[in-house]
C-alpha cells in the first residue's frame, strides 16, 4: 500500500533539507514530509557547537544548534512534517520510496523529491594508510559526535591528519576539552580549510602544523601508540629518509567528504563525477523529473548559509513541480568548467530567470578574473580550493548569450 | 580489569576443554556437543581473532581451488609434490569438504558455489595455463574438474574481467563454496552452546597443570579443571603445546594482504587469477554480500604472532595486478586492507599435526595447516574419534538439536518479512549502519549471541563494514553495547581488551598540563 | 623601544600576514603588508585586544542529553579560554533550559555571559 498524499517528501533534516522543505510550504505545497534517519533534526548542526554559522544568512554569528534551531521552528510552525528515526531504504525513478522505522515499513509515492543527504567522511583506508588496524583512529566528525553529542573523549594525544575545517575545529575543541593537539599533518603545501580557522583553532594554541607531509604508517597493535610522518615530494609521494615518528593515542582523518548519493544512485539519478553529487539544472532538478537536490548531497559546501540558500530553490521548485507549476524551459545552457575551475553547479541552466552559481577553483590564484562566458567578469583578489565563489547572473546577462550557443565557459585566469 | 573479564566461576570443569576459538575450536565444539561430554571452550581474545579471520572464506577441495593450497607450498616446503596421496591433510579435506553440506544448512550459514577462474593476457601466460593443464593430466582425478574457456565466454560470466583475456581455465563450480568465515565459526559455536557446550573469551592461558589426574588450565580468568584437552590455539598452538607437554615442533607464520573493495565497482563473480607464479600470485574474490576482495599470495614470514599489518608495498602490487585482471580495480575503490596470517608446523610444514603428547595423554595437540576451512569439520571428526580410543566416554545425546537460525538480514528480507519482524521487535525498523542497511534489532541480537565489542558486533551483523567503515554508526553501536550489556560507554571496546573506543568521560582531562 | 609584531588578518581568503610595528609594547606605530583599509583595521583591534567567542559544552543532569552546547555572548580575551573551560568542567546544568538562557552569569569576571545554544526538554 503506497501513500500518495505528500506532495514534497525531503530525504534529511539538516541545514538543506529544512531550508527546502520551508520554502516548499511557502511556495504553495500543502503536505511537506522531512524523513530524517537520526534521533533528532538538524543534521550534524546538531554537532557543530563552535560558531560561525548565520553570518550571511542571518547576520548573525550563530552556532550550529542555534542555526538549526532557527530552521526547524520556522519549519513546526509552518507544520512541516518531521519524521525522526525514519530511514529511507529505497528509491525508485517512479519517486516510490520505502521508508523503515520501529513502525514499521512505510511506501510513498510523493510528488516532488528533494534529496538533502549531505555527506560522508573519506576514511583512512581510502587514502591507503598502510600498518594496524589498532583502535584510536578515526574520522574527525566521528570524533566530534562523540564530544560534542554523547559526552566522551576518543584520547588524550591526537594527531590530525588533513587541515580541513572540520579538523581544524577539532583541534580547538580537543584542546579546550583537555587533550594535547600534537600536530595538525596536511599534505598540500596550504590549509585545507579557511582562514580564519586557521587562525583561531591553530594558530591560537600554537599546535604544529606541517604542511606537504603525510601520515606513512601507523604504529600500535591494540591500541594506536604512534604514527609516522614524512614529507611529500611535488607528486605527493613520501620522500625517502624524511620520516619521523609523533607518539599518540589518537588519530583523527579530516581528509574529504563525498556526497552520500547511494539512495540517488537508486533512483537513476546522474551523477558529476567531479562533484560526486547529481548533475543538476538551475531548479536545482536531477535528471529524474521531480527529483531534485539540494546542499552537500549536490557539492559540499563550506558555509552552511549557502547551503541553505542553494536548498531554498530547490524546495521552491519541488513545490511548483508538485503543484504542476514549473515554468517550461526557454533555452538550456550547459556550463563547462574551464581554465582552473574545478566545477560548476547548477551543471545546465535555462534562460529564464536569474540564477547563482557556485564554483570551485582547481588551484589557489591571486589577482584573477573570474569570466562566465562573455556575458559575467568579475576581478577577484584571490582565489582557493577551500573556498567557494558564487556569482549572480541576471536574466537580462543570460539573454545576452548569442543564439546559436548551447554550452559557455566558466574560467578564473590570471588577470594581465 | 574491565568487567567483561569478570573472574569465572570456581567450579568450571569439564570433560573436554578445548583451546582455541577458531575454525576448527569451533568445529570439535559443536561435534561434542551432540554427546553426553562436558565441554568448555576457551578463548584468548574473542572467538575468530586469529587465522579464521583473515581469510576469504573458500572451502575447497581438488580442482584448480588447490592452486592457492599449491601458492604456499611452493613458498614455505618448495620442491614437495603438487599430490601427495598418502596425506593425511588431503584426506581431511576432501572429508571435511563434503561434511560442510550438512552443517551449512543445519546452521543457516550462507553459502555460494564459486568457479575458478584463471585467465591469460599475453603469450607467456597462456603457456602457464598449458602448462597447469597438462599437470592435472599427469597428476589424475584430483585436478580434473576443469575445461579451457574461450574469451567470449569468459566475458559473459565474468563482464568485469580486462578486454585482453585470451582465454582461460575454469572448473565446474562444484568444488569450491564460499561463506563467511566468521559467520560459519559464530554459527558453530552457537549451535555448540544452544547444545550445552560452555564458551568461555578473553581467557588467555597462562599455564596447565597435569599431574596424574585431571588437568588444571590456569588463565587470566580463572581456573578450569578438564579430564581432556584439545589445543586448536592456531597461530599459539606451539606455546599452548609446550603448557601441555612435550613439544618438538614450533609454530612458523606467513602474513598476505586481503584488501576489500567498494561494492559499487563492477562485480567479480568467480575466485578470479591470472596463472599464479610462485611469489607472484593473486586472486580476486568475490564475496557473498557484494564486495570483490583482492588477495595476494606474497606469504612473507613474520615473527610476531599478532601481526596483521598490511604495508605500502604489497598493497600497490596486489592492486597492480589485480587492476591487470579488472580494469575497474584501483586504489580509489579501496575500503579496507588488513593482513592475513597463515600457520605451518616446522616438523612438516605440509601436514597437520593432530597427536597427543608423548607426556600427557590426555593432552591432544591439534596445528592444521591451510586449508583451514575445508578442513574443519573433517579434523573435528578425526579429533573425536582419537579422543575416543584414549578413554573419552562418548554418549551420543537424545535431545541433540543441530539447527540454528542465523540473526535475521532486514537489508535481504521482502517488504513483508521486514514488516513481521519490526511488529515483532520494532528495533528491526531502527536502521543503524546506514551504509549496510543493519538494524538496531540485528545488533542487540548478535550482543544477545555473545558480541561484547564493536568489532565483534560488526563481525556478526556486519554494521560498521560499509564504506564509511563504522563512521556513523560507530557512535551508536557503542551506546547500544553499553546499554544491552549495562557498562558505561568508556569500557566499550574496540576489539580486544585496551582498546576503549571513547576511554574518558567529557571533562575529566586536566587542563592545566596546556 | 621599537618591535615587530605578525598577525594574520582573515578578513578575506587572502589571509595577509600583517606586520605591526609597536612602541613601548602598547602604541602601535605602523601597519604594513596588509590590502586592505578592513585588514588594516582588523589586525590593530586584534593586537589591542585578541577577543575570542568561546563555544563549548556542559554536563547536565539530564538522563537523555548528556551535554548542553553553550557559549559566551560576547567575546572574551583569548589567553582566558581555557581558564573558563577550567570554570565550565564543574558546571552542571538540569533541565528544562531556554535558548539564550544565562547559564553562568558574568564568568570569571570578564565580562560576558555562558548562555546557551539549544533547549534542553527533560
Amino acid at each position: 500500500m503506497i501513500s500518495k498524499d505528500i506532495d514534497v517528501a525531503v530525504i534529511g533534516s539538516g541545514p538543506a533539507g529544512l531550508a527546502a522543505a520551508i520554502n516548499a510550504k511557502e511556495a504553495g505545497a500543502e503536505n511537506v514530509t522531512i524523513l530524517e534517519r537520526a534521533e533528532q533534526p538538524g543534521g550534524l548542526l546538531h554537532q557543530c557547537v563552535h560558531n560561525g554559522y548565520g553570518l550571511t544568512y542571518f547576520n548573525e554569528d550563530l552556532t550550529g544548534p542555534e542555526y538549526a534551531r532557527r530552521f526547524i521552528e520556522k519549519a513546526m510552525d509552518l507544520r512541516v512534517d518531521i519524521e525522526l528515526e525514519s530511514m529511507v531504504i529505497d528509491l525508485s525513478p517512479d519517486k516510490e520510496l520505502v521508508c523503515s522505522s520501529k513502525y514499521g515499513l512505510k511506501k510513498l509515492q510523493p510528488r516532488a523529491i528533494v534529496l538533502a543527504m549531505g555527506c560522508r567522511e573519506r576514511t583512512r583506508q581510502q587514502i591507503l594508510i598502510p600498518g594496524f588496524n589498532p583502535s584510536g583512529i578515526m574520522t574527525a566528525g566521528t570524533a566530534q559526535r562523540y564530544v560534542n553529542c554523547e559526552g566522551y573523549i576518543p584520547g588524550k594525544e591526537v594527531v590530525i591528519l588533513g587541515s580541513g575545517d572540520v579538523g581544524m575545529i577539532m583541534a580547538r575543541r580537543l584542546t579546550l576539552e583537555g587533550v594535547k593537539v600534537k600536530a595538525v599533518v596536511e599534505i598540500l603545501p596550504y590549509i585545507g580549510g579557511l582562514i580564519r580557522n586557521e587562525v583561531q583553532c591553530l594558530g591560537d594554541f600554537n599546535i604544529p602544523v606541517y604542511l606537504s607531509h603525510t601520515v606513512t604508517n601507523i604504529h600500535g597493535q591494540q591500541r594506536i601508540e604512534g604514527v609516522s610522518v614524512s614529507k611529500v615530494n611535488k607528486n605527493f609521494e613520501p620522500i625517502e629518509g624524511t620520516e619521523f615518528r609523533i607518539d599518540c593515542d589518537l588519530l583523527l582523518t579530516s581528509v574529504g567528504l563525498i556526497p552520500e548519493n547511494e539512495l540517488s544512485l537508486k533512483a537513476g539519478v546522474k551523477i558529476d563525477p567531479v562533484t560526486g553529487g547529481p548533475i543538476v539544472n538551475e531548479n536545482m532538478e536531477s535528471n529524474v523529473s521531480g527529483i531534485f537536490a539540494g546542499g552537500n548531497v549536490v557539492h559540499v559546501n563550506d558555509l552552511v548559509d549557502n547551503v541553505s540558500l542553494e536548498s531554498q530553490i530547490s524546495g521552491t521548485r519541488a513545490a511548483e513541480y508538485a503543484l504542476g507549476k514549473t515554468l517550461p524551459s526557454v533555452r538550456r545552457i550547459n556550463l563547462k568548467a574551464g581554465e582552473n575551475i574545478r566545477y560548476v553547479v547548477p551543471q545546465t541552466i535555462d534562460v529564464g530567470k536569474d540564477v547563482t552559481i557556485y564554483m570551485r577553483v582547481r588551484e589557489p590564484r591571486e589577482k584573477v578574473r573570474l569570466g562566465i562566458g562573455s556575458i559575467y567578469s568579475e576581478n577577484l583578489r584571490v582565489v582557493k580550493p577551500s573556498e567557494m565563489l558564487k556569482a549572480k547572473i541576471t536574466l537580462e546577462q543570460l539573454r545576452e548569450i548569442k543564439g546559436e550557443v548551447s554550452e559557455i565557459e566558466v574560467s578564473c585566469v590570471k588577470r594581465g | 580489569m574491565s568487567i567483561l573479564q569478570e573472574p569465572l566461576n570456581k567450579s568450571l570443569e569439564a570433560d573436554v576443554a578445548i583451546i582455541g576459538g577458531g575454525i576448527v575450536g569451533a568445529c570439535i565444539a559443536r561435534e561434542l556437543s551432540q554427546y553426553k561430554v562436558e565441554t568448555v571452550l576457551i578463548e584468548k581474545y574473542e572467538l575468530n581473532a586469529g587465522q579464521s579471520r583473515g581469510t576469504l572464506g573458500l572451502t575447497y577441495w581438488g580442482g584448480l581451488g588447490e592452486v592457492g593450497s599449491s601458492i604456499l607450498k611452493s613458498v614455505i616446503a618448495p620442491g614437495s609434490p603438487l599430490y601427495d596421496p598418502e596425506s593425511i591433510r588431503l584426506r581431511l579435506q576432501e572429508k571435511g569438504y563434503y561434511m560442510w553440506f550438512q552443517r551449512l544448512l543445519e546452521l543457516d550459514i550462507d553459502y555460494k558455489f564459486v568457479k575458478n577462474l584463471i585467465i591469460a593476457t599475453n603469450e607467456e601466460e597462456l603457456k602457464l595455463l598449458d602448462n597447469m593443464h597438462k599437470l592435472s593430466f599427469e597428476i589424475g582425478p584430483f585436478y580434473m574438474d576443469h575445461r579451457y574457456i574461450e574469451r567470449d565466454e569468459i566475458l559473459e560470466i565474468e563482464p568485469a574481467v580486462t578486454k585482453d583475456v585470451i582465454r582461460g581455465l575454469v572448473d565446474s563450480g562444484r568444488l569450491t563454496f564460499r561463506a563467511f568465515p566468521p559467520e560459519m565459526t559464530y554459527a558453530l559455536v552457537e549451535n555448540a552452546q544452544q547444545n550445552g557446550v560452555e564458551i568461555v573469551e578473553d581467557a588467555e592461558v597462562t599455564g596447565i597443570t597435569h599431574n596424574g589426574g585431571a588437568q588444571v588450565i590456569h588463565t587470566r580468568r580463572g581456573d578450569i579443571k578438564a579430564n581432556f584437552v584439545v589445543n586448536a590455539a592456531g597461530r599459539f598452538a606451539d606455546e599452548i603445546a609446550r603448557m601441555g607437554g612435550h613439544c618438538d615442533w614450533k609454530i612458523e607464520l606467513f602474513k598476505c594482504p586481503l584488501i576489500v573493495m567498494d561494492k559499487s565497482l563492477p562485480r567479480i563473480n568467480n575466485f578470479t587469477m591470472l596463472p599464479p607464479i610462485p611469489g607472484r600470485p593473486l586472486v580476486l574474490s568475490p564475496t557473498n554480500e557484494g564486495n570483490t576482495f583482492v588477495v595476494a599470495g606474497l606469504y612473507t614470514k613474520v615473527y610476531d604472532r599478532h601481526d596483521l599489518s598490511t604495508d605500502r608495498e604489497s598493497i600497490n602490487y596486489a592492486i597492480n595486478e589485480a587492476h591487470r585482471i579488472s580494469p575497474s580495480i584501483t586504489h580509489q575503490g579501496i575500503i579496507r586492507s588488513f593482513g592475513g596470517l597463515r600457520a605451518v608446523n616446522n616438523r612438516n610444514p605440509e601436514e597437520n599435526i593432530i597427536e597427543f603428547a608423548p607426556d600427557n595423554p590426555k593432552f591432544l595437540n591439534c596445528a592444521i595447516r591451510l586449508p583451514g576451512m575445508a578442513q574443519a569439520p573433517g579434523v573435528a571428526d578425526y579429533v573425536l574419534d582419537r579422543l575416543g580410543n584414549h578413554g573419552l566416554e562418548m554418549v551420543k545425546k537424545s535431545d541433540f538439536n543441530p539447527y540454528r537460525t542465523k540473526i535475521p538480514r532486514f537489508r535481504e528480507l521482502s517488504d513483508f518479512y521486514r514488516r513481521q519482524l519490526i511488529e515483532k521487535d520494532p528495533r528491526y525498523g531502527h536502521v543503524v549502519c546506514r551504509c549496510e542497511t543493519i538494524t538496531e534489532g540485528e545488533i542487540c541480537e548478535a550482543i544477545r549471541r555473545g558480541a561484547r565489542s564493536v568489532d565483534s558486533v560488526k563481525m556478526r551483523c556486519r554494521a560498521g563494514m560499509g564504506r564509511c567503515q563504522g563512521g556513523f554508526c560507530g557512535p551508536r553501536v557503542v551506546s547500544i553495547l553499553a546499554r544491552e550489556l549495562g557498562i558505561p560507554e568508556e569500557q566499550i571496546r574496540q576489539k580486544e581488551e585496551g582498546t576503549f573506543v571513547v576511554p574518558y568521560r567529557s571533562k575529566e582531562l586536566s587542563l592545566r598540563s596546556q | 623601544m621599537t618591535k615587530k609584531i605578525e598577525i594574520r588578518c582573515i578578513k578575506c581568503p587572502l589571509g595577509c600576514l600583517a606586520e605591526i610595528a609597536i612602541h613601548d609594547e602598547n602604541d602601535v606605530l605602523d601597519v604594513a603588508n596588509t590590502q586592505c583599509k578592513d585588514g588594516k583595521g582588523y589586525v590593530i583591534a586584534e593586537f589591542k585586544s585578541p577577543v575570542r567567542v568561546l563555544t563549548a559544552t556542559v554536563l547536565t543532569k539530564s538522563g537523555s542529553s548528556k551535554l548542553l552546547p553553550v557559549k559566551t555572548n560576547r567575546p572574551i580575551h583569548k589567553t582566558r579560554l581555557l581558564d573558563c573551560m577550567d570554570f565550565i568542567s564543574k558546571v552542571r546544568v538540569g533541565p528544562p533550559i531556554r535558548m539564550g538562557q544565562v547559564i553562568v552569569s558574568n564568568i570569571l569576571n570578564l565580562g560576558a555571559d555562558l548562555v546557551s545554544t539549544d533547549e534542553l526538554k527533560n
